[in-house]
């Protein structure tokens, strides 16, 4: 796995808020729109330099895998790993625990902290 | 899947399909290894609802196309084949972009090419979709308009990819049973262009005029279609 640069200028906030169990999000000022990985600018209408907020941390999954092979050694499989819609709309590319959470069922937001590395947002089924 | 009702049985079937093709071929990888949609079914998962034989091989290979102009071409050693209509789109990058997994980058592509080319679906005699996974076809037919949104499966599962079959598909064996050296895409033109010709052997689709390449890049992020036709 090649060394990922966990904390380049454009996400550190993201970084520093993972630390935290926060998972942040990007705001438009101008349109509203959110949006998920860190840019420096609105992928809807181009303003620049959109405001950090707090994900709620509910989701719905739209589609979802059970991975058998190997991929990367610190996976052990079978893990699920999902698309996951967040309720502002972003869609994660994320890993689902906790259950055989289906298309379309609710999800919300928990963390995994793996051989040091920062904490990755994943998501578990809500519960009913 | 779980939008338009897709089975794992009807994914099993582009890779049989493919299979079938590779039977008349002999320098396909899995010429001589008959490969049934129960196989598939039977064979290792990889990623759910893919199993290995729901992927295409990894061999080495390679191909060269040249590409020139019709005076030049009149003189070349092989009739020449001539490029009907082209096209290309990318429509996102990373997976996580994709808007609506039932709709590929080919809608565009294949509009595109399509459109230069002034056919229809209905006047393309050959096909040659990238099979990086069967269920890559499927959104190839789907995308190019050979069958409505979430009818390819059914499709398949007729038969119609197959040798004798209304769509001859994926006719050297595709990357399913071929060959799949990574960039597989110039091979589809190999075939295109062989089966325009006439020299496809014991695979060759009877009075082959039109043919189409589709390939598929990044992760299901950019496509390329191609209409090649008798010059």
């Amino acid at each position: 796995v090649p060394e990922i640069p966990w904390d380049d200028p454009s996400t550190a906030p993201l970084w520093a808020a993972a630390h935290e169990r926060r998972l942040l999000l990007q705001r438009c000022d101008a349109c509203g729109h959110h949006q998920h990985h860190p840019r420096p600018h609105c992928t809807a209408c181009g303003r620049l330099e959109p405001s950090w907020v707090d994900a709620a941390g509910g989701g719905t999954v739209y589609a979802v895998t059970e991975v058998h092979i190997p991929v990367v050694d610190w996976l052990t499989p079978p893990y699920r790993c999902a698309l996951v819609d967040l309720d502002e709309g972003p869609r994660l590319l994320t890993n689902l625990v906790g259950g055989a959470a289906k298309v379309g069922d609710r999800v919300q937001l928990d963390w995994r902290t793996l051989d040091g590395r920062p904490p990755v947002p994943i998501f578990r089924p809500e519960p009913s | 899947m779980a939008e338009l009702g897709t089975t794992s049985v009807q994914l099993a079937e582009v890779a049989a399909s493919a299979n079938a093709w590779a039977q008349l071929n002999p320098k396909a990888w899995r010429h001589g290894t008959v490969i049934t949609a129960e196989d598939v079914l039977a064979s290792r998962v990889v990623a759910t609802p893919l199993h290995v034989l729901d992927c295409c091989l990894v061999t080495d290979g390679g191909a060269v196309a040249v590409i020139t102009g019709a005076a030049q071409a009149a003189g070349a050693a092989k009739p020449p084949v001539r490029v009907l209509g082209a096209g290309e789109s990318q429509q996102q990058w990373h997976i996580a972009q994709l808007r609506d997994a039932t709709r590929g980058p080919g809608v565009v592509s294949g509009r595109e090419a399509f459109g230069m080319a002034g056919i229809t679906p209905a006047d393309v005699d050959v096909f040659e979709p990238y099979d990086s996974f069967t269920i890559t076809v499927l959104m190839a037919l789907e995308d190019l308009g050979f069958c409505g949104r979430g009818e390819a499966g059914a499709f398949v599962a007729e038969g119609h990819l197959r040798p004798g079959g209304r769509l001859p598909s994926m006719t050297n064996g595709g990357g399913l049973s071929y060959g799949h050296p990574g960039a597989y895409g110039l091979l589809l033109l190999v075939e295109a262009v062989r089966q325009v010709r006439g020299e496809a052997g014991d695979r060759q689709v009877p009075g082959a005029q039109v043919a189409v390449g589709h390939g598929v890049g990044g992760f299901l992020s950019t496509a390329s279609t191609v209409v090649l036709g008798r010059a």
